[in-house]
């Protein structure tokens, strides 16, 4: 019977796939295929029918295979799972917007993956009665060398974008029955990433004679920061709305929603909470992974029953987590010995940033959570080698330099200092010193020698000689000699900008944290 | 007005006031109208600079002081833009490499190119090759001086290397076989206190021999050092008294404090505030060997005798870990951690001997 069954899906596979011979060239004609500026679901619901026919699963779902996250989309305001205040906030801005009309175009949705940023955004469009148009960066740009001469043909992907915009707002769409129409980009060109200037251009020249509105999904701090700068967002009117991680009750309350409505259950071994926990606030992935299971227990079932178990996404664990975990390590103490509650080994894989910039904040913060000047000291000399290792240009010998880091001062932590201070951003001056060499050979043309000289000998002296120096010259003088504080810290400023906009996104963002740590907020950084 | 330091340089081979002979055989080497790649080193203030410029005088004439700044631009594999100052004249040009900090190489290898492919235009008036002057050789990462070895090589037909560094164990071996090293060292005291005396004659002031004396013991044996403290002392007090007060640079009375914070109390909480002065230093470009020099001469001063060799011990270890590293403040710090270690130790087992003993 199930042979039967497999035989003819393929052989319906076969048949759809012969039928595909010719390609349509109207999009919307053919049910099945949507248009390429339209998410690309075509293509995925046949690889899913494909697998279907080889995996016989979910017997309701068979004819009409699609993923449980298209099956269950929410389609009502009712359906969502999300905070009622952020709905109500982008409801807001749609009835703004088709009260007035023309002003606010343009709205920023900002938040972490698979919390419900589209999916509000269609749910409320719906409601409002927009049609959405969404732009999707092509891939299939031809880069043959002989176009890219001929100015005609060629066209960058900036010039596309423009003139999608163009397009897709002056023209109303023939197909569509809704009178108002919404541009949604959630996929930004490349370039725009790399020179965000021409998207400002962009963005300027559609606040002035747009018609419809546009709505850009981010979700990445840096990325948003960067594209849409508070300058900018001010100037065109832009209003951001920034979303959470869906609550851990709202996600299991979701995926209940989904059991019912395909009548299983969830097998005994496998928690709802389990799998929350595992996406961490990620909707899409904790279907996904609902999905997953259920699939793979409907193969098993008449085989010896294997655990199943959650494949885990990885714990997202900030930065402050990981430096308590290192600087304030708690150990428990067995028969032989003592472990540590968190293994090292986990701390190093769940390292995001850069091993030179985590050694460096370890560095920065370690002293004051020891109290004895003897471990102090020990710990001093590992981060030292650890440096050494940090300097090879290998990526093994990097990530060796960040675990020696972290257990030398693990291990030679063993009194961990009781008082709470707030974690301090690490800083480096090396690459400050050639900027001040410039500096001087530019203000101090008519000394011969190096600038180490100048800064070592010359200037301190000069300083209280009767030599006259002009304002430039005085300005270096200042700062080199730190009479004039402000100057000094101002340049320490510009040498720390590269790490400030990490630290401010993982200040800005709103995660619930419990870790080890004592004490309150640990959001906090000293400014010097 | 110009400063005695400029105003009292010697600008011929022939009037100079120390290492005579050395100058003389300078002076030979340069008459027969080539000579090989030169390497000058030598502690700062010693004179190697000006002994170039000498050199170079005496090779091309009075044009060689005809000197014009300019910016020369570069452009590294990623992209990244290079702004990097030179100096130059008909004949030479001058160029501190170590600048471009990791892009060295670059720097090194396309101003050889540009300025030793092309042959000099007119070989009676230029000479047949062109002078480039690299300061600093020492501090050119190791990819740089490999760069240069073999572009040393290459272009000896139309170009001659001058390379000036302070000290020559960071210069690779290739290099220094490839060159003839001068070593210029530092004037003795008797030299510097002759060489004030001489200067503050020509300005018309009356120096006392006694505080010639000791700006030469304070100056470490640095004559720009000595000429300059020299001038501020006529500039704070004149007429001279022999007791009055030298002038020292503030970021050596800065490390001295720094070392005597150090000896008074051992606490992570000390070691923090050290921290904040080592930021200080470093962030108004205070190269690090200093830093190291002149902590442990100041600490080798006031601590006990039985930890100096193990005080010594640890900046050498430190020092050598600094080179092989890249971030300073890890092994500064981790040095002055050790040191507070030493004296904490020193200071239990000297009160236990005390209890001792009683």
């Amino acid at each position: 019977m199930e042979k039967i069954s497999k035989y003819n899906s393929t052989m319906h596979t076969l048949v759809s796939s012969k039928k595909r011979w010719v390609t349509p060239s109207f999009d919307s004609f053919t049910s099945d295929n949507v248009t390429q500026v339209k998410k690309p679901f075509t293509s995925r619901k046949r690889a899913i029918h494909q697998t279907g026919s080889r995996v016989p699963f979910i017997s309701a779902s068979q004819n009409k295979s699609v993923t449980w996250l298209e099956k269950y989309q929410p389609q009502n305001p009712d359906d969502l799972v999300i905070h009622n205040k952020k709905l109500k906030e982008v409801e807001d801005w749609f009835k703004n917007y088709v009260a007035r009309n023309s002003c606010n175009k343009y709205l920023i949705l900002n938040g972490p993956c698979g919390c419900g940023k589209t999916t509000v955004l269609r749910v409320i469009a719906k409601q409002f009665n927009f049609s959405i148009v969404e732009w999707i960066t092509p891939l299939d740009r031809d880069y043959n060398s002989d176009l890219i001469s001929d100015d005609q043909n060629y066209q960058n992907a900036v010039e596309i974008f423009d003139q999608f915009l163009s397009r897709a707002t002056r023209y109303p769409s023939l197909l569509s029955t809704m009178k108002l129409k919404l541009i949604l980009v959630k996929d930004f060109p490349n370039i725009f990433l790399q020179n965000s200037d021409t998207l400002h251009d962009i963005v300027r020249k559609f606040a002035l004679i747009n018609t419809c509105p546009i709505v850009f999904v981010c979700n990445d701090d840096i990325i948003a920061r960067n594209l849409f700068p508070e300058t900018l967002r001010k100037e065109c009117n832009m209003q951001t709305i920034n979303f959470n991680p869906v609550h851990c009750k709202a996600v299991i309350k979701a995926m209940q929603r989904i059991l019912e409505l395909e009548r299983t259950t969830l097998p005994s071994n496998i928690n709802l909470d389990h799998i929350y926990q595992s996406s961490g606030g990620d909707l899409r992935s904790a279907i996904l992974k609902l999905y997953f299971n259920i699939v793979k227990l409907d193969n098993e079932t008449e085989k010896d029953k294997v655990t199943t178990t959650c494949n885990e996404k990885d714990e997202n664990v900030d930065l402050f987590k990981l430096l308590g975990r290192v600087l304030y390590s708690k150990r428990n103490s067995g028969p032989d010995g003592y472990k540590f509650e968190h293994d090292p080994n986990d701390i190093l894989d769940a390292v995001s940033i850069q091993p030179v910039t985590f050694v460096g904040f370890l560095r920065e913060n370690y002293i004051s959570r020891f109290s004895d000047i003897n471990s102090v000291s020990n710990a001093a000399n590992k981060l030292s080698y650890a440096d050494i290792l940090l300097t090879q240009h290998n990526k093994e010998t990097n990530m060796m330099g960040v675990a020696f880091a972290i257990r030398g001062l693990m291990v030679e932590n063993n009194k961990p200092a009781k008082s709470f201070k707030p974690f301090v951003k690490p800083r480096f001056y090396e690459e400050g010193l050639t900027s001040i060499s410039n500096d001087i050979y530019t203000t101090f043309p008519e000394f011969q020698h190096s600038h180490r000289d100048i800064i070592l000998h010359t200037l301190p002296l000069l300083d209280k000689s009767s030599y006259v120096f002009d304002d430039s010259q005085k300005k270096i003088v200042n700062s080199i000699e730190g009479g004039n504080q402000r100057t000094v810290i101002k340049r320490m400023r510009k040498m720390e900008s590269r790490f400030s906009i990490q630290l401010d996104r993982i200040s800005d963002s709103n995660q619930p944290c419990d870790s080890t740590l004592k004490g309150g907020s640990i959001y906090h950084f000293g400014t010097t | 007005m110009s400063l005695w330091v400029d105003k009292y340089r010697p600008v011929s081979l022939s009037k100079v006031d120390y290492h005579k002979t050395q100058a003389e055989h300078l002076r030979n080497l340069v008459q027969q109208g080539d000579f090989p790649h030169l390497l000058f080193y030598g502690p700062c203030g010693a004179g190697k600079k000006t002994r170039i410029m000498m050199l170079l005088r005496e090779l091309y004439g009075t044009g060689v002081e005809k000197l014009r700044m300019g910016h020369l631009n570069f452009q590294t594999s990623n992209n990244k833009k290079l702004e990097i100052m030179s100096v130059s004249s008909n004949y030479h040009i001058e160029i501190n490499a170590s600048d471009a900090g990791i892009y060295d190489k670059i720097v090194v290898m396309e101003l050889i190119k540009n300025a030793a492919q092309t042959h000099q235009l007119d070989v009676n008036g230029q000479g047949e090759f062109k002078i480039i002057l690299l300061n600093e050789v020492d501090k050119l990462t190791k990819d740089a001086q490999q760069a240069l070895r073999r572009t040393m090589e290459k272009y000896i037909a139309t170009c001659r290397l001058i390379l000036c560094a302070n000290s020559i164990s960071q210069v690779i071996p290739a290099i220094r076989s490839r060159c003839l090293s001068i070593r210029v060292p530092s004037p003795t005291n008797e030299e510097i206190i002759s060489i004030l005396m001489n200067i503050c004659k020509k300005e018309g002031l009356s120096l006392p021999t006694e505080l010639a004396r000791r700006i030469a013991e304070k100056c470490d044996g640095n004559l720009r050092r000595a000429i300059l403290m020299c001038e501020t002392c006529k500039i704070n007090q004149y007429p001279f008294d022999k007791n009055q007060n030298i002038v020292e640079p503030d970021w050596q009375k800065f490390i001295y404090e720094t070392a005597s914070i150090i000896l008074k109390e051992q606490s992570p909480q000390n070691l923090l505030n050290i921290r904040s002065r080592l930021y200080e230093l470093l962030c108004h470009g205070i190269p690090t060997e200093i830093i190291f020099k002149h902590l442990l001469k100041h600490l080798l001063k006031n601590c006990n005798l039985s930890v100096k060799k193990e005080i010594i011990q640890v900046a050498a270890e430190f020092e050598h870990r600094l080179h092989r590293g890249s971030k300073i403040i890890f092994h500064l710090e981790a040095f002055v951690a050790k040191l507070m270690l030493i004296e904490t130790n020193f200071i239990t087992s000297y009160m236990c001997d005390i209890l001792e003993f009683s």
